[in-house]
């Protein structure tokens, strides 16, 4: 009954699923509860995305990102961002170094953001002059020092977290910063049961390790595998309906986002909602993107694209409220 | 195979839209008469927009003054406009079709295939190539397997239950539409006979009545409306038995007609109004007891509520009958201009015609507030000064105004004055007005312009001396050189050195 073509997408799904549920295991093993968390994390890994993790602190941000640097087997680095922190402490920069027969020349020396993945903890403490040296590696995956330019190695992946609560000496992301990022996850409180388990693991003698169960290159296949599920012609309207939804005084706005969003998400957002729903459909075990699998991650997708106005923020209204009231006014046809 | 799939979607994807179609029908009666309802308002508001234009702009030059409002044209428009709506919305409704995609949608959401179907079919007229194309087959080989399922569901009409909350309601929506052609239609009968401004129609349009001898009757000629015709039933005088037992007969029509027919035109309705203004000063003049003590006995209740009162004067009929009968005992034929001559001693032919109508009766309630302020005080034992101009005694009070305003009360009498509120004390109390602070001058302010008239005279001024040029002392400054050739130097120093020799040559003069 299965054509032999068909064969290969099935092999390629089933692959993709296995090394999906392989790192989320190996993932849990140090990281308990947040599962909604780590399949963001590892959605916007294999989409080929960023992530921004928002959260107070001590909730496992950056236990997280850390755990998944070892499962995935990638070279991991982590850059704690400071206000006085300057582009050329996160680029890298050239440094002049004495050469075997003595004679010094320059020499560029790489800085944490030349990694596979890199943890950017604390991203809003830095100045928006540092924060903008991740504009280029985020979109274009390379970075550019003096004349040179450096090629930043796949999968590469930006996992930035930042905490709403200490807002003193922060600056908050440009816009152009949080529409470079696939996903805004938000980090909640862990479950009651979650609790006890992390107190065992963490108050008692036994330190969990953790095993590599993938590879670079095992992700880079997967993101191809993410990237040949085909998307219907009548999701893909749904999608556009729902990124025209959050722009003000577009024909799908709903009442709200035309009194309360001042910015709209962008062509961008409708890219990060297919790409992700891809993720989901493939874990869903289907060939295919649906509506729901688009409109499951339209929160997580949608929420830091939506700039909510004076009006909109004085009345307390949020991204994810903009989301689901767009959700519940752009039906699927 | 991929035809095999074809054939089963082209078949839920026909079953689905059919189920559609047959609930859009179900839906569309629903549709429409909730959009025949809802613009029901548009002909009663068109009826009344007319009316009140005919009232406002045609009756100073007489034309459709008095027309009155057919209900019944009113009811068969609304229900004309009402049909009309209604076959237009059906039709729009059941003239929509639904899509294949709509039909297969819908077997998705009710099955939960997270738009397998949809997808196939997308697929299926789509197809390509690659690892996407793989994926292709892949999702229409999945969709396959939920195909079968899908046609055999069975879409059955969705029969709505007829829950007690369902019966009530439609019971309800029964008794209501009931109700409502039970109020409209004594109204609609009722109408044309006791309406008054229907009276006053045909009084406009010059109809004339057949019963003659009631035409004659003088105490017909200024035409009450069929109620006060009622109320007034007691009264002995055959006139008013006459009026009353047509207004019992449902025939009072034909009485006002012919009242009012003769009131504007004929000199029949000039003597009637005669006597009734007649009437009514003797109504004035001589007021009964019973008046009074009415009157007396409500001016005990707070001075606003007299008008309210008064609107509601149909309800008080019962009491202030025998005062009724007094102003009518003045009043020998003026029946129609009864009520409104005591109020309006100088009733002219205009007014005498539109009597009948609400507004004016308000037009006139403060010559009647003034009347009850009269016997008020007349009642209180004597002639009071009239305290209509009373004002309240000049306030005391300190208070100095709020933000730039003066207090209104505090004219300087009790408190500082506008110049003493800018210094001293006062000056220091927030909300002080400042005199000399001009806060935001939206314009230049006022221009003064004064002229005199002036005549001109000549300003001779000294006449100036010409006279010769100072020499010059000062050096001219550095004077830019410019860049000569050695030839022309010494050409330029040879003619300067020749004229200055010629210069000492010369003989002084």
């Amino acid at each position: 009954m299965t054509t032999p073509t068909e064969s290969v997408a099935r092999d390629a799904a089933q692959a993709f699923t296995e090394s999906f549920t392989k790192i989320r295991t190996e993932v849990a093993r140090a990281m308990v509860g947040q599962e909604d968390v780590v399949d963001g994390v590892l959605t916007a890994l294999f989409a080929g995305g960023h992530v921004l993790l928002e959260g107070v602190p001590g909730l496992g941000k950056t236990l997280l990102v850390s755990t998944l640097g070892k499962a995935v087997d990638l070279s991991f680095s982590r850059i704690q961002f400071t206000p006085d922190m300057m582009p050329a402490d996160i680029r890298g920069t050239q440094v002049l170094v004495e050469g075997e027969g003595g004679q010094s020349q320059v020499e560029f020396q790489a800085g944490p953001l030349v990694a596979n993945l890199v943890l950017a903890d604390e991203i809003n403490r830095a100045t928006p002059k540092t924060q903008s040296a991740l504009l280029e590696s985020m979109q274009e995956k390379q970075i550019s020092v003096g004349r040179r330019t450096i090629k930043l190695d796949e999968p590469f992946c930006v996992m930035a977290t930042q905490n709403p609560v200490e807002q003193e000496g922060t600056y908050p992301l440009p816009e152009a910063q949080l529409d470079r990022f696939l996903f805004k996850l938000v980090v909640g409180y862990p479950k009651e049961a979650d609790y006890h388990e992390i107190l065992a693991r963490t108050t008692g003698a036994s330190t969990v390790d953790v095993n590599s169960v993938t590879d670079g290159k095992a992700i880079i296949e997967l993101r191809k595998t993410v990237r040949s599920v085909p998307v219907p012609e009548h999701v893909q309207a749904h999608a556009v309906r729902l990124i025209m939804a959050t722009q003000p005084g577009s024909d799908y706005a709903p009442k709200i986002v035309n009194e309360s969003v001042s910015l709209g998400s962008s062509p961008r957002g409708a890219q990060a909602l297919l790409l992700a729903a891809k993720v989901k459909a493939l874990l869903a075990g289907r060939f295919a993107v649906s509506n729901d699998d688009v409109r499951a991650v339209a929160h997580d997708a949608l929420r830091h694209r939506v700039m909510v106005s004076f009006q909109g923020q004085a009345e307390g209204v949020s991204g994810d409220d903009i989301v689901t009231a767009v959700l519940g006014s752009v039906r699927p046809s | 195979m991929s035809q095999e799939i074809q054939d089963k979607l082209d078949r839920a994807a026909s079953n689905g839209t059919e189920w559609l179609g047959r609930q859009n029908q179900r839906r569309g009666w629903k549709l429409a008469l909730a959009d025949a309802l809802s613009d029901l308002w548009i002909a009663p508001l068109a009826c009344l927009g007319i009316y009140a234009l005919g009232t406002v702009f045609l009756r100073p030059f007489g034309v459709g003054a008095h027309s009155g409002f057919a209900w019944w044209f009113l009811l068969v428009l609304v229900l004309l406009w009402g049909a009309v709506r209604f076959f237009f919305a059906l039709k729009s409704e059941w003239a929509k079709n639904y899509e294949r995609s709509e039909g297969l949608a819908l077997l998705d959401e009710r099955l939960e295939l997270e738009d397998r179907l949809q997808t196939a079919d997308a697929f299926l007229s789509k197809p390509t190539e690659g690892l996407q194309g793989a994926f292709q087959s892949a999702a229409i080989t999945d969709a396959q397997s939920h195909l079968d399922r899908a046609l055999g569901e069975s879409l059955a009409d969705d029969p709505q239950p007829w829950t007690h909350t369902r019966r009530v309601r439609n019971w309800l929506v029964v008794a209501l539409v009931l109700s409502l052609i039970a109020w409209i239609l004594p109204g609609w009968g009722g109408a044309s006979s006791s309406d008054p401004e229907s009276t006053i129609e045909s009084a406009s349009t010059g109809r004339r009545i057949t019963t003659q001898e009631q035409a004659e009757d003088p105490a017909v000629t200024d035409p009450p409306p069929a109620k006060e015709n009622v109320i007034r039933e007691p009264e002995s005088k055959e006139p008013a038995k006459a009026s009353t037992k047509a207004a019992e007969g449902g025939e009072s029509s034909p009485i006002p007609d012919e009242a009012k027919e003769t009131d504007g035109k004929s000199s029949k309705g000039e003597s009637g109004e005669a006597s009734s203004a007649a009437g009514s000063s003797e109504a004035r003049g001589v007021p009964s007891d019973q008046g009074q003590t009415s009157k007396a006995s409500k001016k005990k209740k707070p001075a606003k509520k007299k008008k309210a009162k008064k609107k509601t004067d149909a309800k008080d009929q019962e009491p202030s009958k025998p005062k009724e009968q007094q102003e009518k005992s003045g009043s020998t034929a003026g029946l129609g201009s009864a009520s409104g001559s005591n109020k309006n001693p100088a009733s002219t032919s205009w007014s005498s015609k539109d009597q009948v109508t609400d507004t004016e009766d308000d037009e006139i309630e403060d010559d009647e507030e003034v009347d009850d302020e009269d016997s008020e005080s007349e009642a209180r034992g004597g002639i009071q000064p009239s305290l209509r101009d009373r004002k309240p005694a000049v306030s005391r009070d300190l208070q100095i105004g709020f933000g730039n305003r003066p207090s209104p009360d505090a004219n300087g009498r009790g408190g500082p004055s506008q110049a003493k509120k800018s210094r001293g004390t006062a000056s220091l109390i927030l909300g002080v007005p400042i005199p000399d602070h001009i806060k935001g001058q939206p314009n230049p302010g006022k221009t003064k312009i004064t002229q005199e008239r002036i005549e001109p005279k000549a300003d001779p001024l000294d006449q100036a001396e010409a006279r010769p040029r100072d020499e010059r002392r000062l050096p001219a400054g550095r004077v830019p050189e410019t860049a000569m050739e050695p030839w022309m130097r010494d050409l330029v120093r040879s003619f300067f050195l020749e004229v200055r020799a010629k210069d000492r040559a010369k003989p002084n003069n």
